[in-house]
């Protein structure tokens, strides 16, 4: 399983741990010109649009189309290979985002990541991972899909393994999960709240195990140490989940 | 190694360094040993100093236990002593569930009737384990909210049905 790291964009200050091969998720919006050497050079990168934090900063109407092209311009000029739709169902509803799919496909000549809802419906669900060789499955962090519900995640993935279709967990990353759930890939910024609560994490070989301490840790430090052993548990997670 | 079956809870020295913390884990295990008994003995050295079992010991108090169930064990030295109990508490990681295996048990136990919470799964871990997959329900309640079913709200007022 591929457990891509994101929020790298707001922690410059352990910059140096980032000159390596990372798997990465990393949103257009957030995305900055110090980044750029490493988008080209070291890491996996799965692009997100970030059109929904773009939207709710601007806290204006969205030229969407205005906004399709500047993220296929990216696309295109960093050759960037795994990129999600705009993940906007809830503000434009979903005729809207199959169309600026549609023109992000068309100016990118690529596939794009189509993000799914549960307000789609099931038939969505299955002509997607029949149209699509790589889907995402959306609303696990806003608890769409509620946590007692996760045990659905079993038919997805089933249904979509029939169909030759990867599936990445949008900001899935209950560790007990990951191994009862066998996602293609996830996301998590999980070392970065960590860093905030003053959240000291360890990889054990297996997992990673939270430890809380209290001032101890300059913020640098934790961000330093949970990035470490979170990265060490991406390539335990390569290979064994 | 010897056992005691009655060994007295006041006689047990807490060894000061367990590097493990367990008021938590205390507090559950409390419920097991209400369940089961205790059955799992401490284990203590040739001086009477717990080396594995301190969660135990804080059930047991809990519990307003007098007497517990010990095993004693001669150690080499201190070292070897505090070897074991680290590698005690790491070794139950290592272990990985079948889940497969783990839902065809707790399905016999639920056809004994028996409560699945005394397995120390929570409920939404259960909920995991346990669920046959109902996908058609799990869109069925989103058909409902997104309106392509009309939801029925029950005036708080006259009772009445209302369709929205």
């Amino acid at each position: 399983m591929k457990m891509f790291l994101a929020g790298l964009g707001s922690r410059l200050d352990v910059q140096n741990l980032f000159k390596q091969r990372i798997y990465v998720l990393e949103s257009f919006y957030y995305v900055k010109e110090f980044m750029i050497p490493y988008i080209e050079k070291y890491w996996d990168l799965l692009l997100d649009s970030g059109a929904f934090t773009f939207m709710e900063n601007v806290k204006k109407h969205v030229d969407w189309d205005d906004y399709i092209l500047r993220y296929a311009d990216f696309i295109n000029q960093y050759n960037i290979r795994h990129f999600f739709e705009l993940d906007i169902d809830v503000v434009v509803g979903i005729k809207e985002v199959e169309r600026l799919r549609e023109k992000l496909e068309t100016l990118t000549s690529k596939k794009c990541i189509p993000v799914f809802h549960k307000s789609r419906g099931k038939e969505y669900w299955l002509r997607m991972i029949k149209e699509y060789d790589y889907v995402a499955i959306g609303g696990i962090v806003t608890k769409e899909i509620k946590r007692k519900e996760h045990h659905m995640f079993k038919w997805f993935l089933e249904t979509a393994k029939e169909n030759d279709c990867k599936v990445h967990g949008l900001g899935y990353t209950n560790l007990e999960g990951l191994k009862k759930y066998h996602f293609y890939s996830v996301d998590s910024s999980s070392w970065l709240y960590g860093n905030l609560s003053g959240t000291i994490y360890k990889f054990n070989g297996k997992t990673l195990l939270k430890e809380k301490r209290q001032g101890r840790l300059k913020t640098k430090e934790s961000a330093n140490n949970n990035f470490k052993e979170w990265l060490k548990f991406q390539r335990y997670a390569d290979e064994h989940l | 190694m010897e056992f005691i079956k009655d060994y007295p809870v006041e006689k047990l020295k807490v060894w000061e360094m367990n590097p493990r913390k367990n008021d938590e884990a205390s507090e559950k295990l409390s419920g097991m040993i209400q369940e089961y008994g205790f059955i799992n003995p401490i284990i203590i050295d040739q001086n009477g100093v717990i080396r594995a079992g301190h969660t135990r010991l804080k059930a047991a108090k809990k519990l307003d236990k007098k007497t517990v169930p010990v095993l004693i064990h001669n150690f080499e030295n201190e070292a070897q002593a505090i070897g074991f109990a680290i590698a005690d508490n790491k070794s139950s990681e290592w272990a990985e569930w079948d889940f497969e295996q783990l839902e065809e048990l707790m399905k016999e136990l639920e056809g004994q009737k028996f409560s699945l919470e005394n397995t120390g799964f929570d409920e939404t871990q259960l909920d995991g384990i346990m669920n046959d997959v109902d996908i058609d329900g799990f869109f069925e309640e989103t058909e409902e909210k997104t309106g392509k079913k009309p939801k029925i709200v029950i005036c708080p007022n006259c009772g009445e049905e209302i369709e929205i």
